[in-house]
C-alpha cells in the first residue's frame, strides 16, 4: 500500500512541477517581452516616429497576445491533467496486478 | 472485491477531463498558415490594395483551418485560440488588417511588433497542437 502511495505521489509531484513550468513559460515570457519594448515605443512616440494611434494599436495587440498565452497555458494544463490521470490509472493497475 | 469496486469508481471519476487528440492535419494547417501570414505581413510596409489578393487568400486558408479545428470533438480551447489569432473580429489578424487598410502602410517599428505578436500567436497554436496526446510534445 505504501508503495502505491509513493508511486501516485511521484506522479502528482511531477505533474505539479510541469504545471508550474507551463504557467511561467507561456505567460511571463510574453509579459516580459511586452514590458521590455515599452521604452522603445515611448521614445519613438516622443521622436514623432509613431503616433498615439500606433501606440494604442500595439497596446491592444499586446493585450490580445497575453490572452492567447493565458489560453495556451490553460489548454496545456488540461493536457497535462489528462496525462496525470493516465499515469495514475497505470500506477493503480500496476498495483492491482 | 471492494478494492476492485473502489478502483472502478476511481476510474469513473478520473474520466472527467478530456481533450482532443493530436491531429497531424491541424498541426500542418497551423504551421503552413503561419508561414503564409508572415509572408503577407512582410508586405505591410507597402500599400494594402497591392496585397489585397494575398490577404484574401490567407483569410480563405484561415477559414479552412478554423473549420477543420471546429470539426474536432473536445477542441473548444484550440478553436478559441484560433479565433484570438485569426478570427474575423477582434483578433490579432483582423486588427492588423484594419490598421493596414486605414493607414495605407505600417511603420517599421509597428510592423516589427505585429510580426512578433503574430509569430507568438501561431506558436501558441502549434505548441498546443503538438502537445496533445499522441503528438509527441512541443
Amino acid at each position: 500500500m505504501s508503495g502505491l502511495k509513493e508511486k501516485v505521489a511521484d506522479v502528482i509531484q511531477s505533474f505539479l512541477l510541469k504545471e508550474a513550468e507551463i504557467a511561467v513559460d507561456s505567460v511571463s515570457e510574453a509579459l516580459c517581452a511586452v514590458s521590455e519594448e515599452l521604452p522603445e515605443l515611448l521614445e519613438a512616440l516622443q521622436r514623432g516616429e509613431i503616433t498615439a494611434d500606433d501606440l494604442c494599436y500595439v497596446l491592444e495587440q499586446n493585450k490580445r497576445l497575453i490572452n492567447i498565452k493565458s489560453k495556451e497555458a490553460e489548454i496545456l494544463s488540461l493536457i497535462q491533467l489528462e496525462e496525470l490521470q493516465k499515469n495514475i490509472k497505470d500506477a493503480l493497475l500496476d498495483a492491482a496486478l | 472485491m471492494i478494492t476492485l469496486l473502489r478502483l472502478g469508481l476511481f476510474f469513473l471519476l478520473m474520466g472527467c477531463v478530456s481533450t482532443a487528440p493530436y491531429s497531424s492535419v491541424a498541426h500542418r494547417n497551423a504551421v503552413e498558415l503561419k508561414v503564409e501570414v508572415l509572408s503577407v505581413l512582410s508586405k505591410a510596409t507597402g500599400s494594402f490594395e497591392d496585397s489585397a489578393l494575398e490577404v484574401r487568400r490567407v483569410e480563405l486558408l484561415a477559414s479552412k483551418a478554423m473549420e477543420f479545428a471546429k470539426s474536432i470533438p473536445q477542441n473548444g480551447g484550440t478553436v478559441e485560440l484560433w479565433n484570438e489569432v485569426m478570427g474575423p473580429q477582434e483578433s490579432l489578424w483582423s486588427e492588423f488588417k484594419k490598421k493596414w487598410s486605414q493607414d495605407g502602410a505600417l511603420k517599421p517599428l509597428i510592423l516589427k511588433l505585429t510580426k512578433r505578436n503574430m509569430t507568438s500567436g501561431f506558436d501558441a497554436i502549434i505548441k498546443v497542437e503538438s502537445s496533445k496526446i499522441g503528438g509527441g510534445g512541443a
